[in-house]
């Protein structure tokens, strides 16, 4: 029997997926984050200060705000928690909680 | 037995884990990454992944608390939450289950600075587990303790 976890499926978010679905997308979060990273500074580089997701090794969305990359990855409908995304600041910023 | 997180390629790098969040009032679930901050008391899923997890603001009537760090004093909204994080060696997982601190995507404190704030794994779930990082290796390890309370290991 597949463990499956305990929330109730929501099409909207990963929610519904077995255990065994979650570690098979960690293994492609893992492919992405270093997609990601491999295109980090190209981006920084002509399109800075903006938002960026990657989904399944691809760039699928750059937008100037959060609210307006969220609503791509909406209207191509990729999970927004399943894709990857980073703010690509112009120059790299000092981060101090 | 421990949890594998990963090294970002910031200036300098920071360590990071992937998790799984269920909140069970809600109904909601999904990934999140969480930064590890020895520094926050709370575990706190920031705006960015509030917003990807669409969690709406009319889902939170609960009193807001007031949070203070570097930067200032920000509210938020506690949620109880399962955090369940992958243990690399034996592909099980484990789940803490805890109160999470949301912040809302709202208000006067809503803006770029705020998007960008990554969620953070704090000392509510730091303090039971044995923590390694080796950023020249790129190694981030938490190892629960066993025993722990709130603390549960799943197949």
């Amino acid at each position: 029997m597949t463990a499956r976890l305990e929330s109730t499926p929501n099409p909207q978010t990963t929610a519904g997926l077995t255990v065994e679905e979650f570690l098979a997308l960690d293994h492609q979060f893992e492919k992405d984050r270093l997609f990601l990273y491999s295109i980090t500074e190209q981006v920084r580089e002509e399109h800075p200060d903006s938002w960026i997701s990657v989904y399944r090794e691809k760039l699928v969305a750059m937008e100037p705000s959060l609210d307006a990359l969220l609503a791509e990855l909406d209207r191509q409908d990729i999970p927004r928690d399943v894709a990857t995304s980073r703010w690509i600041p112009k120059e790299p910023e000092a981060l101090i909680l | 037995m421990a949890i594998s997180g990963f090294y970002d390629n910031g200036l300098p790098p920071a360590p990071w884990v992937r998790a799984l969040v269920y909140l069970p009032r809600l109904r909601l679930s999904g990934r999140v990454d969480f930064l590890i901050d020895t520094g926050a008391s709370q575990t706190t899923i920031h705006s960015h992944d509030v917003s990807a997890l669409r969690i709406r603001p009319d889902q939170l009537s609960q009193p807001r608390v007031l949070a203070h760090g570097v930067g200032g004093t920000a509210t938020y909204v506690a949620e109880e939450a399962e955090v369940s994080l992958r243990d690399a060696e034996s592909g099980g997982r484990w789940v803490f289950a805890l109160p999470v601190y949301l912040k809302l995507p709202e208000g006067p404190e809503r803006g770029r600075a705020a998007d960008e704030l990554p969620s953070l794994l704090g000392r509510d779930v730091l303090n039971s587990v044995r923590c390694a990082l080796d950023a020249s290796q790129g190694s981030v390890s938490l190892a629960p303790i066993p025993g722990v309370r709130g603390l549960t290991r799943l197949p």
